[in-house]
């Protein structure tokens, strides 16, 4: 069944040689036969066999040979040498070495999914240097695996192979397979290694890259789709799973990759309008439009959201902080099922602090992909579903609301991921991990202070001292509203239900007295530091108040540095809301033609209102305000902000932007006549500050003003922003 | 050093005034005075206490009478024009006080 490899025969390099020699390429050091054997999953002997192989195939590539030493196998220490190994391993492509069959089954099923027409036999012995029975038998494996898939082979004599079936699906198992070939970690792993490492670090990425994809991924830019992922993944502020940025660095990969135009993915008009309304279109196009204009070319409007799709779909490992779209409502379903649970499960998950926000964000992706039958695609979930079944249960018979919401059954295994939200803080509280956060209250100094903690935390170590305070400090109401109880050498007069008061030496009496109160309450939160969490929210919410702007990202940034990434939702809420959140296409019309000022306000006016931001008596407000006060929304040479209040009827904030071709005269002695337009809807006097700051630095920049006023495109104006 | 109040007014004290705050601010800032900034809308701004307008021409003339000076900016983009005007008047100020 061996294939004639080109100029290779009989020299036996298969893939597993060729996933050695790329090992040997990126790694620096030596390695030996037997860790050699252990990522391969072969005998010592069996490694040997295969280095064998390889020398003869290097020298009869005039190269040198593998170095054996003690410490195991390793390449030439010479960069110029490495380089021209590293050629050889590219150049070898699927047609020179001997793939198997599952290899060669993988082929040919790229070649089906991305062939325009018939795939003929003969292409397809060619293509793998097979014969026909082979491929004949190969075929059977390929109808199988898409028949599981879900799509269809279709076969017709002197024709060859196709495939019928729906382009998404198709593309699906693209994606699949990629995800496949080069696993979601060694990509994302593999592509920092590039970046750092350049050859030796791209050279594991495509070394790894097994089972006859080389020819598939040299096509591809891997490190150009790893960046775009990446700039969307910055821009919407969320840090992916593994997985999740694999599979949409895959999806822009294919759409990338597919020379085809295709009418249709397979998208129905309300399930491409459902998308592009969603807050994440706007940035996941913009983020595409930024390297495709780059790279030249443009995607269509249903790839488009076939990527938006898979980043809706996209598992998060942080809490999102944009407002979804349906947020609120997630927000009160996920406390719905919270309860729900709860009750059926006996216990009372209402006191988690993490619990709702954790379920809320999973859930807006569960809503997606049910929406969209899109693959949930975690192992790991169904595994959560056999051993965990009393909690699957309980989570699948809450789920009433929510199913109704998508519209749509539940699958398995996604209520298995939901349950899984839950089995944490299940263990929590069935295993007694909650610990009691006291106060420590005294009027003492510090020697009598420590005595009394030590001896608390002796007597009783399930409980964690939040602070020891002086009686005074009782104005800390956060500390005292968190803390379980409170233990006082002092009498307090407040917080007397969870007050015990106990002599500075905490006598035995006093053991037992608290004994007696710890068995009467249970404790509410768990503690895993959330109160150091606390305190961490709190004084950021300060800075954000008291510190400018750029002094305040900065004490981000280098907080960032000293104790890691800092949950966003701590600190997003004072940062504000910058220009790309609220100006957007759909609200920029450029070159527009108009005679009259009021006009001009008027179209500023109506694509906020065609956007829904704002009701259209908000237009009338805005004509009216310049009515009555004359100009003095032209703020500067040729720039009008017309603008109303609030409650003239503003929906949700936003900008709108109108560049017009010959400019109007708004009768303002200093500043007329204005070419540029800029609709303003303000749901207070204070949160699009941030977003204003960024407009007039850009609007302060000479040459960023003459791209807007030239702007043909509403790309080249929303690149412009931060 | 003496703490200044500052009013800023346009239509609805959420356009221009703010901008003209969020400016306000760096300049005070850059030029080590002190200030406490507010925004207002053309309705209100009359019965706010303060030691000087910042504003546009047509509100400049509503607040006529008001007893404290009003500046007029014109262009609300470019920085230098406020910062001159305000260097200024916050510096006699300071004099008069002083």
């Amino acid at each position: 069944m061996r294939g004639i490899g080109k100029g290779w025969e009989g020299m036996g390099m298969d893939e597993r040689c060729l996933t050695i020699l790329s090992i040997l390429i990126s790694s620096n050091g030596e390695i030996t036969i037997s860790e050699l054997g252990t990522q391969l999953g072969v005998s010592p002997r069996t490694v040997r066999y295969d280095l064998d192989k390889i020398d003869d195939f290097l020298t009869a590539h005039t190269l040198p040979p593998l170095i054996r030493s003690r410490g195991g196998i390793r390449l030439p220490h010479d960069e110029r040498l490495i380089n021209q190994f590293w050629e050889l391993v590219k150049s070898i492509s699927a047609v020179s070495y001997f793939p198997t069959q599952r290899g060669r089954v993988r082929q040919i099923q790229l070649e089906l999914l991305f062939a325009e027409s018939y795939v003929t036999m003969e292409r397809m012995c060619k293509m793998l240097g097979v014969s026909r029975s082979t491929i004949v038998n190969d075929m059977k494996a390929v109808d199988r695996d898409f028949a599981q898939s879900g799509i269809t082979l279709k076969s017709k004599p002197r024709y060859g192979f196709q495939l019928v079936s729906p382009e998404r699906k198709l593309r699906e198992k693209v994606i699949a397979l990629m995800l496949e070939m080069l696993p979601a970690d060694e990509f994302a792993g593999c592509m920092d290694d590039a970046q750092n490492d350049g050859i030796r670090g791209l050279s594991k990425v495509r070394g790894l890259a097994k089972v006859g994809c080389f020819e598939f991924f040299k096509e591809i830019d891997l490190e150009l789709i790893y960046k775009v992922t990446k700039r969307m993944e910055k821009k919407l502020e969320v840090l992916w799973s593994d997985r999740s940025f694999a599979k949409i660095a895959y999806t822009v990969a294919v759409c990338f990759k597919r020379k085809k135009t295709c009418d249709s993915i397979g998208f129905s008009p309300e399930q491409l309008l459902e998308i592009e309304n969603s807050r994440d279109y706007a940035i996941v196009s913009n983020s595409l439009s930024y390297h495709g204009s780059k790279c030249g070319f443009t995607l269509s409007r249903e790839e488009v959201t076939l990527i938006v799709l898979a980043v809706l779909c996209a598992d998060t490992l942080n809490i999102s902080y944009y407002k979804k779209e349906n947020q609120i409502k997630m927000q009160v379903i996920a406390a719905q099922i919270i309860k729900k649970t709860g009750k059926r499960l006996g216990l009372n998950f209402t006191f988690s602090d993490t619990l709702p926000s954790v379920l809320s964000e999973h859930l807006s992706h569960v809503y997606y992909r049910i929406r969209f039958m899109a693959p949930c695609d975690s192992a790991v979930y169904n595994q959560i579903g056999f051993r965990h079944k009393k909690i699957v249960r309980a989570v699948r018979e809450s789920l009433e609301q929510f199913e109704t919401l998508a519209g749509a059954r539940v699958p398995d295994d996604e209520v298995a991921g939901i349950a899984a939200v839950f089995c944490g803080e299940y263990y929590n509280i069935t295993e007694n991990r909650r610990r009691y956060r006291i106060l420590v209250v005294t009027d003492e100094g510090l020697a009598t202070a420590s005595f009394l903690t030590a001896k608390l935390v002796g007597a009783f170590p399930e409980i964690e001292i939040m602070a020891v305070l002086a009686r005074r400090q009782i104005t800390a109401k956060v500390l005292f509203e968190k803390a379980d109880f409170i233990i006082t050498t002092v009498p307090l007069y407040c917080y007397e239900n969870k007050t015990i008061v106990v002599n500075q030496m905490l006598t035995e009496e006093d053991i037992n007295v608290l004994k007696g109160f710890m068995s009467k309450i249970s404790p509410k939160s768990p503690s895993s530091g959330s109160h150091h969490k606390d305190v961490l929210a709190t004084m950021l919410s300060i800075a954000g108040r008291v510190c400018p702007k750029p002094v305040y990202d900065e004490l981000i940034a280098q907080l960032a540095e000293e104790i890691g990434p800092i949950d966003n939702r701590y600190y997003h809420q004072r940062c504000g809301i910058m220009l790309k959140d609220i100006l957007t296409e759909d609200t920029i019309s450029l070159g527009a033609s108009v005679k009259t000022w009021d006009e001009s306000v008027r179209l500023s006016g109506d694509l906020m209102v065609k956007a829904g931001l704002v009701e259209p008596r908000f237009v009338d407000a805005m004509v009216g305000f310049v009515g009555a006060y004359g100009p003095y929304v032209v703020i500067a040479p040729g720039i009008a902000i017309p603008h109303a209040r609030p409650e003239d009827g503003v929906k949700k904030m936003g900008m709108s932007l109108v560049t017009l071709v010959t400019p109007v005269e708004f009768g303002s002695e200093d500043n007329d006549p204005v070419d540029l337009v800029i609709g303003l809807a303000a749901i207070d006097n204070s949160s699009h500050l941030d977003a204003l700051a960024e407009l007039i630095e850009i609007l302060g920049d000479e040459r960023k003003r003459s791209i807007i006023r030239n702007a043909k495109q509403p790309g080249e104006i929303l690149a412009l922003f931060r | 050093m003496k703490r200044f109040k500052i009013v800023t007014v346009c239509g609805c004290g959420l356009g221009s005034s703010l901008l003209a705050k969020m400016a306000i601010e760096e300049i005070v800032n850059q030029a080590g005075y002190s200030a406490s900034i507010e925004t207002a809308d053309g309705g209100s701004a009359k019965g706010f206490k303060c030691d000087f307008f910042v504003t546009t021409k047509e509100f400049a003339a509503r607040l006529q009478g008001v007893g404290v000076p009003v500046v007029v900016v014109t262009n609300f983009v470019n920085k230098e024009e406020m910062k001159e005007k305000l260097l200024a008047i916050m510096a006699e100020l300071s004099r008069k006080e002083g």
